[in-house]
């Protein structure tokens, strides 16, 4: 049965599939097909969050319901759960640094991220080794936060801190992007420690001022291709110090 | 407490949860667990399963909460979105397809209440004029699919349309809805 594309269909009709799963009426397979679409096309994804924004005072006419006494223990017995202590620790000194500062957050919902910062950041840990020659901030200028990545010229060892990625089923991986040349991989942050790799003379040769330094969000484990599949989060320029 | 201010402590425990903050997450729970019930049993039309949903929905919220933008969406929003999709996920996964019988018993009261949780009430009035303007079968198939959560296929046989057509009303629907909104 062939349905007639509708007058105002644009885009293969990706906007009226993004309104179709915010509503809910795609079977299994459309969703699954919808919700791969929304991890891979930047603008389906917005459609769909802005179609569940035009929808939502539906819910309003949903009578509320108390939840069962039994709920809430077995959610918190779950989070208490498989994180060791020492993780869970580490996460609780770690600023998240979640999708929605990197993607143009107005600085009024900065403020207010801010403003629940509760906990203290721990700095990170000053390498021991001869002096950093170039540093390249990642972080936006508003961010709460710094985020130093340090290349250090007569080693070749590039240092970034530890972070977990803003998604837990995604990895953030880091790159080197010379002036004027593809990225390179400097591997997969790795959420409980610090990042140190020591970069190879042909890509230290390339770790200079002017080079880009950047974050993106790849399948777990990294990008698949050698080459970044997924969205920037961060990104800096190197400098001298 | 004024909806505003609703609005935004629930902004801020969600930025808590973000950053692991276990109590900020029964904060999130003792304020809206009441209302994603609702959500789930609407679709669920089952206790117990709509109890496991509940359970998944805020393990999903302190999972994703670092995805949160607060900028873009109100917190109500994204927790309702998040609490449709995992009890869709549910239904569809259901052995069975879920009979439009189940419905019955809970059939969808056609005159709406407004009970404005924290959605603003210029959102609700905006979208409540907009859906008067369509006609009479796109609205009520647009609300119906909403709430009960069905396929468009469950949605023909329960309205007893055919699929061709009701998807037409759904979709000229959700476009004139779209205009509208713009507006």
């Amino acid at each position: 049965m062939s349905d007639r594309p509708l007058p105002f269909d644009g885009d293969d009709g990706a906007d009226m599939m993004a309104a179709e799963y915010a509503l809910g009426v795609l079977d299994q397979l459309g969703r699954a097909r919808a919700e791969r679409r929304m991890t891979e096309d930047p603008h389906f994804n917005a459609e769909v969050h802005a179609w569940e924004e035009r929808l939502a005072p539906l819910a309003d006419e949903i009578t509320p319901v108390p939840a069962p006494a039994g709920v809430w223990p077995r959610i918190a017995a779950a989070l208490a759960g498989p994180a060791s202590q020492e993780a869970k620790r580490w996460e609780r000194q770690t600023l998240w640094r979640n999708l929605g500062f990197w993607r143009g957050a107005t600085a009024a919902s900065l403020a207010l991220a801010a403003a629940s910062l509760v906990l203290v950041l721990l700095p990170p840990k000053q390498p021991t080794r001869a002096p950093i020659t170039l540093a390249a901030s990642l972080a936006p200028p508003d961010a709460p936060e710094p985020y130093i990545v340090t290349v250090d010229a007569k080693t070749g060892v590039v240092t970034a801190p530890g972070q977990p990625a803003p998604d837990p089923t995604r990895s953030a991986e880091l790159w080197l992007i010379p002036e004027g040349e593809k990225p390179r991989s400097l591997g997969v942050l790795d959420p409980s420690r610090p990042h140190e790799v020591k970069l190879s003379p042909e890509l230290a040769r390339r770790a200079v001022e002017g080079a880009v330094i950047a974050v993106t969000l790849e399948p777990l484990g990294g990008s698949p291709t050698g080459d970044p599949t997924g969205p920037v989060i961060a990104k800096g320029t190197l400098a001298s110090l | 407490m004024t909806p505003n201010a609703a609005r935004e402590d629930l902004r801020l425990a969600l930025g808590r949860v973000a950053l692991r903050d276990a109590a900020a997450l029964e904060d999130v729970y003792r304020a809206t667990s009441s209302k994603l019930f609702g959500v789930c049993l609407r679709i669920l039309h089952d206790r117990e399963e709509a109890e496991d949903v509940l359970q998944e929905v805020y393990l999903s919220v302190w999972a994703k909460a670092g995805q949160y933008d607060p900028g873009r969406v109100s917190p109500i929003t994204w927790l309702a979105a998040v609490a449709r999709n995992r009890a869709i996920d549910r239904v569809r996964a259901r052995p069975r397809p879920s009979s439009p019988l189940d419905a019955a018993a809970e059939a969808a009261d056609p005159s709406p209440t407004a009970i404005a949780l924290m959605e603003t009430d210029e959102d609700s009035r905006r979208l409540r004029a907009c859906l008067e303007e369509l006609e009479t079968n796109s609205a009520d198939a647009i609300r119906t699919a909403f709430f009960e959560g069905y396929t468009y296929e469950a949605l023909a046989e329960r309205i007893g349309a055919p699929l061709g057509t009701v998807k037409g009303w759904i979709r000229r629907g959700l476009q004139r809805l779209k205009g509208c909104l713009e507006r």
